[in-house]
């Protein structure tokens, strides 16, 4: 599934927004009839396909057991908690990988941003258990919201979401700025032997900024954040320590976790010329390693159809060929630019 | 770890240490209706949640 979201020439809700991208995830035939908050005029549905996200449940009790339907009001209630909670299979173990959509700031004039995050489990009240790292702010701190929103997707007036969704992912890029992703990655025999999901949270909602927020869990802040990377796998076990870690960041810096998710991707997304000095534009496969947990090299690429590659090389529905396969070019800002599959 | 470690690990919010098991921790959490992150470190549970948890077994580090 591929939908281009467009909020049109004001702003909406978080809350509106992440009822209609989750009406489109879980819908067996997704369509603009399913926006209630997006500008229905403007926006597209640009691959049908059924995405295969299940709807879990939500801590809003307008929003159990199914998504409020589209006329449903999206304001919301300062400094309230609000959520959706989504699971698909993994593809090669009956397993199921989360997804949550949490509304980042938690006011009712402010509240034009959200962050999407996995977990290791949800339940239909909206509980999350192991919920990866992004921020929330209350109203009293909105005044500070210019720096947090580089952790947050935005929905103010002018923005353009692309929202990409198979079972075996949910990507939302925010045209010209970034991105936030659920992706699952290769199974290894760790995953076999602790029963776990094997798939990867990364989000890079500002992909200008190379620094990552320091957290592995959902936190409050009352402070400026200036970071953007927010990534993390899910229930991990070492090995050979057997501690659990709910919540762990692949890109923690030390430099046997290696990968290229996007702090240290300066390799993939290097530029290069042909033999008559043209420009040309690399791609590179998505991967992590968490060598240091027990855990070998993860590929996402090669179970979710993505790649890296330059940032800003073209517009948004540009077709890539990668070995005869046709992919879309997505501008995720100046950081660096992502080509997928839609279905 | 030691328990400086596990601070540090939940981004030094509040960090509970829970006298049972991880099922028993789920179950406390659904029941009470509250998020939550845990690390098990020598078959020692310790949590963070988004509210604070009113439990005789759990124990702020």
């Amino acid at each position: 599934m591929y939908a281009k979201l467009v909020v049109g020439n004001s702003a909406i809700t978080a809350l509106g927004a992440m009822r209609d991208i989750g009406r489109l995830i879980t819908s067996g035939s997704p369509s603009t009839s399913l926006l209630g908050a997006f500008n229905t005029a403007s926006s597209v549905i640009i691959d049908a396909t059924p995405a295969g996200w299940t709807y879990v449940g939500s801590v809003t009790a307008a929003d159990r057991p199914t998504i409020a339907s589209t006329g449903t009001s999206t304001a919301m209630t300062t400094d309230t908690n609000y959520n959706l909670c989504f699971s698909a299979p993994c593809l090669n173990s009956a397993v199921l990988k989360y997804a949550t959509l949490t509304v980042s700031y938690m006011s009712s004039t402010v509240g034009n941003s959200f962050c999407l995050a996995g977990a290791s489990s949800a339940t239909s009240q909206g509980i999350l258990t192991n919920e990866g790292p992004r921020i929330t702010e209350t109203q009293a701190n909105a005044s500070s919201n210019s720096e947090v929103q580089n952790a947050a997707i935005l929905v103010t007036a002018g923005v353009i979401l692309h929202v990409i969704a198979t079972a075996r992912h949910c990507t939302i890029i925010e045209e010209g700025r970034g991105m936030s992703a659920i992706w699952e990655s290769t199974q290894t025999d760790a995953h076999t032997f602790y029963g776990i999901a094997p798939f990867v949270q990364y989000c890079h909602p500002a992909s200008s900024l190379t620094t990552r927020v320091p957290y592995v869990t959902p936190q409050a802040t009352t402070n400026a954040i200036a970071t953007s990377i927010m990534t993390a796998v899910f229930n991990i076990t070492n090995p050979n320590t057997g501690t659990n870690y709910g919540t762990y960041d692949p890109t923690d810096g030390l430099l046997w976790n290696t990968g290229s998710l996007a702090q240290s991707l300066a390799g993939a997304r290097s530029n290069t010329i042909t033999t008559t000095g043209a420009p040309r534009y690399q791609i590179g496969p998505v991967f992590y390693s968490l060598t240091t947990k027990g855990f070998p090299t993860q590929y996402v690429t090669g179970v979710v159809p993505v790649y890296w590659t330059g940032g800003g090389i073209g517009s948004s529905g540009d077709s890539v060929d990668v070995n005869g396969d046709t992919y879309t070019f997505f501008n995720s800002g100046t950081g660096f630019g992502i080509i997928l599959k839609t279905a | 770890m030691t328990e400086e470690e596990i601070k540090n690990y939940f981004g030094n919010t509040q960090v509970y240490k829970f006298a049972g098991t991880l099922a028993e921790l789920s179950e406390l959490m659904i029941s009470i209706g509250i998020s939550y992150n845990y690390l098990v470190d020598q078959y020692q549970v310790y949590v963070v949640a988004q509210s604070e948890i009113n439990d005789t077994r759990a124990t702020l580090i």
